[in-house]
């Protein structure tokens, strides 16, 4: 029993569920709307990031060439034009890297049916049931328990899930925290989540490329931190 | 502009509407349709898999539990009768598929006073397999039921109910579970 909470609690932890889950909703709002919501957010959130990285290009420009009047103006549609391209390029890669760099941060491998076939059948199982095509299944050598889905859409899905978790868990268990995995699939939680989780990333990566000890970000967030620091808050 | 001119425009934009909207449900109808079709071939796929692990798994707990060869014909006799009920109708189908489930019910009941069988890898993996065909039969059953319930609700429904007539669409079955048996969980008895 303890083993049973424990799982819940990790996998399930307060503080740890995509925004669009959180909270009571009333009883007519349906997975449609949340799925909706989930799209109309992500839309929002890469037209917000465009927008803040145009601003930021332009008054970049603008302090570049600050005493030169004639040249103000043109530098800032510059500034501002160049800031779109990059943000651009960037938004085509967390859009379509977005859940490779999440699952290969978390240290996820994908297997293969043979490797596991009751985790697959389960999989393959929650999936019929929502009526969704069958996600990719990853599993993170790690003893937490913890499982997470990514992607951008449905037919660009996967689960992952822990080592640690996977043996803690009965078959009915493991159907249940599959079953949760598949509806942040079906909801679009995934997709709002791997734009969160990699334009954060980028942004950090950009504001902060040596952390104060002189070790690049990216090497001290590899490994362990790294899994936590991004894949597995979206459990 | 005469009146007579009036009246006809009128008449001929009426019928423009009403054309249109016959059109409209008559594609409603038919995607539900379509939708109710693709559900069934869902659970028709894992009831053909449910077939085709059956002779196995007869065969190996044959080696191991010799004195059951009650319980086993009756798995046969089930699948037998299954696979001959696959090409008539829903709810003919449905009985003899909830009849194949309660004797493999039974069957793995057994299993449990046999611990050489359930050490027997080759067992668990029939019994996994089985397992999970029987849940993805139940999903897809619970899928498949869903869009039957959507495509009779607009078929039925008025004025919806006219176009669905005229072009004949007919009645979908639900899969549902009758047997009271199948219900119950299977008792064991020693």
């Amino acid at each position: 029993m303890s083993r049973q909470t424990s799982a819940t609690r990790e996998a399930e932890g307060p503080g740890q569920r995509p925004a669009a889950v959180t909270g009571a909703y009333p009883a007519s709002v349906t997975y449609l709307d949340l799925m909706a919501s989930n799209k109309r957010k992500s839309v929002a959130l890469i037209g917000f990031m465009l927008a803040l990285g145009a601003a930021i290009g332009a008054v970049i420009a603008a302090a570049v060439v600050g005493g030169q009047g004639d040249l103000l103006w043109p530098s800032v549609v510059t500034g501002a034009a160049v800031a779109l391209v990059v943000g651009g390029l960037t938004t085509l890669w967390s859009w379509f890297g977005g859940a490779a760099a999440i699952l290969a941060m978390s240290g996820a491998r994908e297997i293969r049916r043979e490797e596991d076939p009751e985790l697959f059948n389960v999989v393959e199982e929650v999936s019929i049931a929502a009526g969704l095509p069958m996600p990719r299944v990853y599993v993170m050598q790690d003893s937490a328990l913890n499982a997470f889905a990514t992607g951008r859409d449905p037919a660009h899905a996967a689960v992952a899930i822990t080592t640690g978790l996977r043996g803690a868990l009965t078959r009915d268990e493991l159907q249940g925290v599959m079953a949760h995995e598949v509806a942040h699939i079906r909801h679009y939680d995934i997709r709002l989540a791997m734009l969160m989780a990699t334009m954060a990333g980028l942004i950090a990566f950009a504001c902060d490329g040596y952390s104060a000890d002189g070790v690049p970000v990216w090497e001290a967030r590899s490994g362990r931190r790294g899994a936590r620091a991004t894949g597995a808050r979206w459990c | 502009m005469g009146t007579g001119l009036i009246v006809g425009l009128s008449i001929a934009a009426v019928l423009v509407i009403v054309v249109l909207w016959a059109i409209a449900v008559y594609n409603g109808l038919v995607g539900k349709r379509v939708d109710c079709d693709n559900g069934w071939s869902q659970i028709d796929v894992q009831l053909k898999r449910r077939y085709d692990l059956i002779p196995n798994l007869v065969e190996t707990v044959k080696g191991y539990a010799k004195h059951e060869a009650g319980t086993l014909e009756a798995v046969i006799a089930a699948r037998s009768r299954a696979m001959g009920a696959s090409a008539g109708g829903v709810g003919e189908r449905a009985e003899a598929e909830n009849m194949l489930t309660g004797a493999l019910g039974k069957l793995f009941a057994l299993s449990e006073a046999y611990p050489d069988l359930k050490a027997n890898t080759n067992f668990l993996g029939l019994q996994e397999e089985l397992k999970t065909t029987e849940n993805k039969i139940g999903f897809a059953r619970q899928h498949y039921n869903d869009t039957v319930a959507r495509y009779e609700s607009s078929r039925q429904m008025f004025p919806a109910s006219i176009i669905a007539g005229a072009f004949s669409f007919a009645r979908r079955e639900y899969f549902e579970v009758k047997d009271g048996a199948v219900r119950e969980a299977p008792k064991v008895q020693f």
